[in-house]
């Protein structure tokens, strides 16, 4: 396994952008397409490919079956694996079936985990503030990203969210690109919200945003393994910007992000 | 690969957009700004031929849009060609769209459901196939699935000379696109698809074979970037590349099928 990441490295070494994928998951899915890869060796192998560099990653046990032992499995599975980070589930600590919310965050930093997902629609809770609050004040003060993918919420409460947990990092994941009348009015008063690319990629987006001041808000996301990584890829590398901007929204945005985690 | 990963052009290659775009949509904002962008974009990537409609047609008014295109065209001539729309709920227009292509040897048409909730074996449609038929034209049909494919099947069966190429082919019922490419000799498959399938571009070409799909962007709504992206970075071989990229679609739009006057 050694010898594996440390050619991993080697090759990751030679690509100008370092993409970060902010929307990975690995582990077999309730919804598999026939084809789609599931194993972390697959993973490792399409990164490698496609030549990115990093990753954060949840379970699909964590979003189809228990976050708790989704949680469980992504830790013991990435193991210290170069450049994959766990992405914990998140539920209310009111349900029991988490800690509180100063135990659950304790834990998930102790493991190495950069990030938490959260699927409100598909797990059957409520993102407001009795329900979530505690634990996403908690998140908040660690500045631990959440991912929150489309069909999760509607804009209504994502905008209640970054409002009162103005440092909470919230990235929209695997969202389309006809959302643009939402995030526009959204990015004027809450810069604390994300968008990654995976969806959302139209023509002329990215120029169109770095012109509106958002291109900090961007950040590069395969929805692997659902999508192509190299259409994701591409999405970057034929942007028409700078290299220096492409970096960004290729892992700059990202890194900064998790490089503040737990500086709370 | 290479090209892919540097963001390179792609130069001394035929490269065919067969389905894309020109105007504004009702429900969400386009950030590109028109047709002279949409002209960079395939001018940056190494496009060198786009084939596009009008969502003006789409929508509201297919002669008004129709119009529009052809002045992109007169505008670009080498690099932009036109599909007319043809809309069954305004039958009495088809006749008018018929001659405009007539007049301008225009031999490819664009058909959508969106504002109409008719299928495309409806006989509405047929003064159009009947037209394909007789000039072996392309018609090009936004699909999403077998409730589209269907239909497009008994199409191919009874208008067997006209070219019937299936937009986003893959998004969903996969085998539909397959079984309808192996039924009928005279159905293509093209690949613009914001939702990039994992190993969909592989799966079409070992299912019905590289020399039956036709690469297209479906901009401006789509991201041309990563519709490339999804065949340059495929894992299938430069020839089938070069094939899906340009040299079918080459193939089947006529070359003469534009205005020449």
């Amino acid at each position: 396994m050694k010898k594996e990441n440390d050619s991993l490295s080697e090759e990751r070494a030679d690509t100008a952008l370092q993409l970060f994928d902010c929307n990975c998951m690995v582990g077999k899915r309730a919804d598999r397409h026939e084809g789609e890869p599931w194993s972390l060796d697959q993973l490792k192998a399409d990164m490698v490919y496609y030549r990115i560099s990093e990753a954060l990653v949840f379970h699909a046990l964590s979003r189809d079956y228990d976050p708790v032992t989704g949680n469980r499995e992504i830790v013991e599975l990435l193991g210290g694996s170069n450049g994959l980070m766990p992405v914990w589930s998140i539920l209310p600590p009111g349900s029991g079936e988490i800690p509180d919310s100063e135990t659950f965050v304790s834990d998930m930093l102790n493991n190495g985990v950069k990030a938490v997902i959260a699927f409100p629609k598909f797990h059957t809770y409520s993102l407001a503030s009795w329900s979530m609050g505690k634990l996403l004040s908690v998140l908040e003060r660690h500045r631990v990203p959440m991912l929150l993918p489309f069909q999760q919420f509607d804009w209504n409460e994502v905008y209640t969210l970054c409002h009162e947990h103005p440092h909470l990092p919230v990235i929209t994941t695997g969202i389309n690109y006809r959302q643009m009348r939402y995030l526009l009015p959204l990015w004027e008063t809450n810069r604390n919200l994300y968008v990654d690319t995976s969806w959302f990629s139209a023509a002329d987006l990215i120029p169109f945003l770095k012109e509106k001041g958002y291109l900090g808000q961007l950040l590069f996301g395969t929805n692997y393994p659902a999508y192509a990584p190299s259409a994701a890829v591409s999405v970057i590398t034929y942007a028409d910007v700078n290299l220096e901007e492409k970096k960004l929204v290729g892992g700059g945005n990202l890194r900064k992000l998790i490089q503040n985690v737990g500086m709370g | 690969m290479e090209n892919l990963f540097a963001g390179r052009p792609l130069r001394d290659e035929i490269v065919i957009d067969a389905h894309m775009h020109v105007g504004k949509y009702y429900n969400f904002l386009i950030p590109s700004n028109g047709v002279a962008a949409l002209i960079e974009n395939a001018r940056r990537l190494g496009i060198t031929r786009l084939y596009g409609s009008s969502l003006l047609s789409i929508r509201n008014d297919a002669i008004a849009g129709n119009t529009m295109v052809i002045e992109t065209h007169a505008a670009y001539p080498n690099l932009f060609f036109p599909y007319l729309v043809v809309k069954p709920n305004y039958p009495e227009e088809i006749k008018e769209i018929l001659d405009l292509a007539e007049r301008h040897n225009i031999k490819q048409f664009k058909i959508h459901d969106d504002g109409n909730s008719l299928p495309f074996d409806h006989h509405n449609y047929f003064p159009l196939y009947e037209y394909a038929n007789h000039i072996g034209a392309v018609v090009l049909a936004h699909t999403y699935g077998q409730m589209h494919v269907a239909p497009l099947m008994k199409v191919a069966k009874e208008f067997h000379s006209a070219k019937i190429l299936l937009g986003h082919s893959g998004i969903t019922n996969e085998d539909s696109y397959y079984i309808a490419v192996r039924s009928f000799n005279n159905i293509f498959l093209e690949t613009c698809n914001s939702l990039a399938w994992y190993g969909l571009i592989e799966r079409l070409v070992k299912q019905v074979g590289a020399e039956r799909i036709c690469f297209g962007t479906d901009m401006p709504f789509m991201s041309p970037d990563q519709q490339i992206g999804r065949i340059l970075g495929a894992k299938i071989t430069d020839d089938e590349k070069r094939r899906i990229l340009g040299v079918n679609a080459q193939e089947l739009f006529s070359a003469e099928s534009t205005d020449q006057k």
